[in-house]
């Protein structure tokens, strides 16, 4: 049926259309509009109601900790407040591992880590005693004043399961410039072929954590360590294969910042003896081999030494070093102690450059020299000790040849000598049978004044008395470096120490000339 | 007078009409934030202009549009539609459309003209 229908304007003519209207639901349409989530929070606080009243010290630091912990929970809320009120997403990016990789492995990260973990592990380690009474009532409880008897107490041991187990030390230095930091160099760990031949740690004595607080090594053993007296960022060691290496604990780096040549110039035998000699504005390190080669390096430069030296005796015969000292103040005259069991003389400059005299007395190899050290109102730098496998410590004096007293307490090789840097008539020696000895010169030279055996009786390599005079440390064959604390009345020089030495020293001069008459006759 | 297409069945074209009510909204309302003195102004013109529009198109269909603003409050709104009728020919569309201040929804609905 169609029809056309004529209407005005605003009407449509329309088309006719056949058949039957199918009529069917259509798909429903939504509309959706999400309400905004309002975030809702609640706050409390709680008034501390006790413990206001305490006069101790103890709860008022608890208390301290309890308030200063809910600012900082209003703080966080605070900031919730806020990021409220923003409506915006926020949420933190996650980083991808990659990124997480990088972070952890950036130059910041590393030495911030670093610097974080040496603090934390200090702090964990403290165990103050808040309680503390200075006027003495609380002492009487206490099992007696440690002090005040005891000659030589051990105050700590340095040891680390990782870097000196298997290892023997073989050089220890107190750093002159803070007295609680002491540099140990070990040698290598055979059960261990991976790990770094030659380790050196610096132990901090300040605090009670028990791991180093640095760890230097390198590919050849330590044979001898020291802190760069005028550069206290340094630490020079030299090692087995003549190289000398120097460490910056600036540098987050472990191992050597730089290293000397392995070349003829330089030294190819083992160096068991380096020292920075001279003063702040001049100042050289001295390094001397085994095979009798002194060189002289500039720590700016390790490239090449700035001089160089064949140590030989009687223009023939090359001298094993082994050990090395400079008297207080000189920086050209110097002893050195060989392995034929001589010591000799022997200054750096100079047209008698090298071996001056040769001083004989020890049958076995000289395992340690040193010079006196201690200045006082009398000089007595032209006397050094020396020790050796043949079971003595000798006194000797730059002035005669032939020793001026031999020392023989001992019973087995003595590997170490040390004067005291205070007390002008007391060193310390230590021996294969793990025994420290102190001997005061001017109350016995028989027998030493106070001894102490090291636990398990492993054999003592080394000796060095900290820069206070009042603490010694010594390393042993096991890796563990103790430390000692000196009684004071026997490390504190008293006024008359030095007149009471000159004294000293002439008799035993006197005894020699008399023995040596004897034997002549 | 206007004539429409002989013989051929005419399907509601809801792309088309999306466009054209999306252009309308924008003439309106775009660009402006919400004003309750002028709600009531936009609503009708939006209607209107898109009812002129689909209608200028000359197809055979009864147009119902709807025209819904919201201010933005953080309250939530959900509509639903459904419809019975010749599923061939006829069909609807919805536009939403939002700025920072406000909602806007349109419907249109086109019912084919049977003669």
């Amino acid at each position: 049926m169609c029809a056309y229908s004529f209407f005005n304007v605003h009407f449509m003519v329309f088309v006719c259309r056949r058949g039957a209207v199918r009529l069917g639901m259509s798909k429903m349409t939504q509309v959706d509009f999400v309400p905004r989530e309002l975030v809702s929070y609640s706050k409390e606080t709680q008034t501390p109601t006790e413990t206001q009243t305490h006069v101790e010290q103890k709860p008022e630091e608890e208390e301290d900790e309890e308030v200063a912990a809910p600012p900082p929970a209003e703080e966080t809320q605070e900031e919730k407040d806020e990021q409220g009120e923003q409506q915006e997403d926020d949420t933190p990016k996650e980083l991808t591992e990659e990124e997480k990789l990088q972070v952890l492995h950036s130059e910041e990260f590393l030495s911030f880590f670093e610097r974080g973990s040496r603090i934390v592990e200090r702090a964990l380690a403290e165990q103050v005693d808040v309680c503390f009474d200075y006027s003495g009532r609380d002492l009487e409880d206490k099992e007696g004043d440690l002090q005040a008897g005891a000659k030589l107490v051990l105050n700590r041991q340095f040891a680390d399961e990782h870097w000196t187990k298997n290892r023997v030390v073989t050089c220890l230095d107190w750093s002159p410039q803070y007295p609680e930091l002491l540099v140990a160099s070990y040698n290598n760990n055979e059960d261990a072929p991976h790990e770094p031949d030659g380790v050196a740690l610096v132990w901090n004595m300040k605090y009670k954590k028990d791991t180093p607080e640095y760890i230097f090594h390198c590919q050849s053993e330590v044979m001898s360590a020291g802190f760069a007296k005028f550069h206290p960022n340094l630490v020079v060691g030299g090692t087995y294969s003549g190289q000398i290496v120097l460490w910056d604990n600036r540098s987050n780096k472990r191992t050597p910042v730089q290293r000397t040549p392995l070349s003829a110039a330089a030294h190819t035998h083992p160096v068991y003896c380096v020292n920075v000699v001279g003063t702040q504005n001049a100042n050289n390190l001295i390094s001397i081999s085994t095979d009798g080669k002194m060189c002289s390096w500039s720590l700016d430069m390790l490239s090449q030494p700035q001089d160089s030296l064949e140590l030989v005796f009687k223009q023939s015969k090359a001298v094993a070093v082994t050990s090395m000292a400079f008297p207080l103040g000189d920086v050209n005259n110097f002893v050195v102690g060989s392995e034929d069991g001589s010591v000799y003389t022997a200054c750096r400059h100079g047209s008698k450059a090298g071996i001056t005299e040769v001083f004989e007395g020890h049958h076995g190899p000289v395992t340690g020299l040193s010079c006196h050290s201690s200045g006082g109102p009398v000089d007595f730098s032209h006397l050094f000790i020396s020790s050796s496998f043949d079971w003595t410590v000798k006194l000797w004096s730059t002035k005669s040849t032939r020793p001026l007293y031999s020392f023989e307490d001992s019973c087995d090789y003595v590997y170490d000598a040390m004067w005291s840097p205070t007390h002008p008539a007391l060193f310390a020696c230590v021996d294969l049978a793990g025994r420290l000895d102190l001997w005061n010169l001017n109350n016995d030279t028989e027998v030493p004044t106070a001894s102490v055996s090291v636990e398990g009786a492993p054999a003592l390599n080394r000796v060095r008395w900290a820069h206070s005079g009042k603490e010694i440390a010594t390393g042993d064959s096991d890796g563990q470096v103790q430390v000692y604390d000196v009684g004071e009345q026997i490390c504190v020089p008293k006024a008359d120490e030095w007149t009471r030495f000159v004294r000293t020293l002439a008799e035993i001069n006197e005894n020699r000339d008399e023995a040596e008459e004897l034997a002549n006759v | 007078m206007e004539e429409y297409n002989s013989g051929d069945e005419v399907i509601f074209n809801s792309d088309e009409a999306n466009t054209i009510v999306k252009e309308c909204i924008e003439g309106v309302i775009g660009g402006t934030d919400y004003d309750q003195s002028k709600v009531n102004q936009w609503t009708a013109n939006i209607v209107e202009h898109s009812l002129t529009h689909l209608v200028k198109q000359g197809r055979p269909f009864k147009y119902i549009v709807n025209c819904a603003i919201m201010q933005k409050t953080g309250a939530g709104l959900h509509t639903a539609n459904s419809c019975y009728w010749d599923t061939a020919t006829d069909g609807s569309c919805t536009v939403r459309w939002e700025n920072r201040t406000m909602y806007c929804v349109v419907s249109v609905f086109a019912v084919a003209v049977a003669l």
